[in-house]
């Protein structure tokens, strides 16, 4: 009789160490879970307002790109790599492929890559081109990744284009702008305006 | 419908790719178009336009399907071909290859049938003498109620 009393009372007890392990973990358990946040990288250069040109291998202009703050991260403080970025807010671009014709791109907020060859840009993209009968043909989305000495851009998320006569809506694209050629990759609906 | 022209055209489909200089769209896997009461349906689509307007579109499948309400008393006219020009302005149809169209009742099929959609008149050609795709045409009986008149 006596030893059912004994195992019940040290059920209980177990029990009652359980909760309050639980409820309230010795500091030493929640050091461990509650790492020290590794230092954000400090910008090693600020600019305000900066425009910058630049021109193809044979010297033509090839785009401009403007920004209202530009953030520049070196890695390794001792050392330039491929692994500095630059973070930038307002970017507005012109990409020179066709100069009658040039595509105008610019987002909220810009991240440049890989010594510029690769600009991320999100919130509020609008990427534009002006025909010559002064037609605008227009690309929304969310986010788009540019490789600007090629003249390309590309998105995985939802986009619109919109020109006179058409309205055209996609999951995904690749824009090869030099060739003014634009795939659309998946759920695509067009409507076409009649004559 | 003869508004039909003047409706704006939708178009679905799994993918696409735009040409701006060309002004040709390609729309392709499982297309499905409308354009008032005009449907066609097909594996690719290309959308040809000059200034933004479009002007011919040229449907293909195994085979591409087309149907359309000739006018409202009218019954639908339904047509098929491995490939089908349908040119916006002068209100005109092609169906190339495996060719067949139902009007009234009555099918035609052959190699290419031309279809006047103003006018709702039927041009068809077979193949070579020696092809099966020679011209068909298949017209119902009248039932015997009016076979008098």
């Amino acid at each position: 009789m006596i030893r059912n009393w004994l195992s019940i009372t040290a059920l209980i007890a177990l029990t009652l160490l359980f909760i309050t392990l639980w409820e309230s973990p010795p500091a030493q358990f929640r050091r461990e879970q509650a790492q020290p946040q590794k230092p954000a990288h400090i910008a090693t250069t600020v600019l305000h307002d900066a425009k910058s040109t630049s021109f193809d291998a044979e010297g033509k202009l090839a785009y401009t790109f403007n920004a209202e703050e530009t953030r520049h991260f070196q890695i390794n403080p001792k050392k330039q790599s491929g692994k500095d970025y630059t973070e930038f807010t307002s970017p507005y671009m012109v990409l020179h492929h066709d100069p009658a014709n040039p595509w105008y791109v610019q987002a909220k907020q810009g991240k440049a890559k890989k010594n510029g060859t690769i600009v991320e840009l999100w919130g509020d993209v609008i990427a534009w081109q002006i025909d010559a009968n002064g037609k605008r043909s227009e690309l929304t989305t969310t986010y788009l990744r540019l490789k600007p000495e090629q003249q390309y851009a590309e998105t995985d998320k939802p986009v619109m284009i919109d020109t006179a006569g058409s309205k055209t809506r996609a999951v995904g694209m690749k824009a090869f702008l030099q060739q003014d050629r634009i795939e659309l990759l998946s759920r695509v609906r067009g409507i076409h305006e009649p004559i | 419908l003869a508004s039909d022209r003047d409706q704006p055209i939708y178009i679905e489909s799994d993918s696409a790719e735009r040409n701006e200089k060309d002004g040709i769209t390609i729309y392709r896997g499982k297309v499905k178009m409308d354009q008032g009461t005009l449907r066609i349906l097909a594996d690719k689509v290309t959308i040809h336009s000059i200034d933004n307007q479009v002007t011919k579109i040229i449907a293909v499948g195994k085979p591409a399907h087309y149907q359309q309400k000739p006018s409202p008393e009218k019954e639908t006219v339904i047509a098929k071909g491995n490939t089908i020009e349908y040119f916006i302005d002068q209100e005109k149809l092609h169906l190339i290859n495996d060719a067949s169209l139902k009007q009234e009742g009555s099918t035609m099929t052959g190699k290419r049938i031309n279809y006047d959609i103003k006018a709702s008149q039927v041009k068809a050609s077979g193949g070579s003498r020696t092809s099966k795709q020679r011209i068909q045409m298949v017209i119902p009986p009248k039932p015997k109620g009016n076979a008098a008149n």
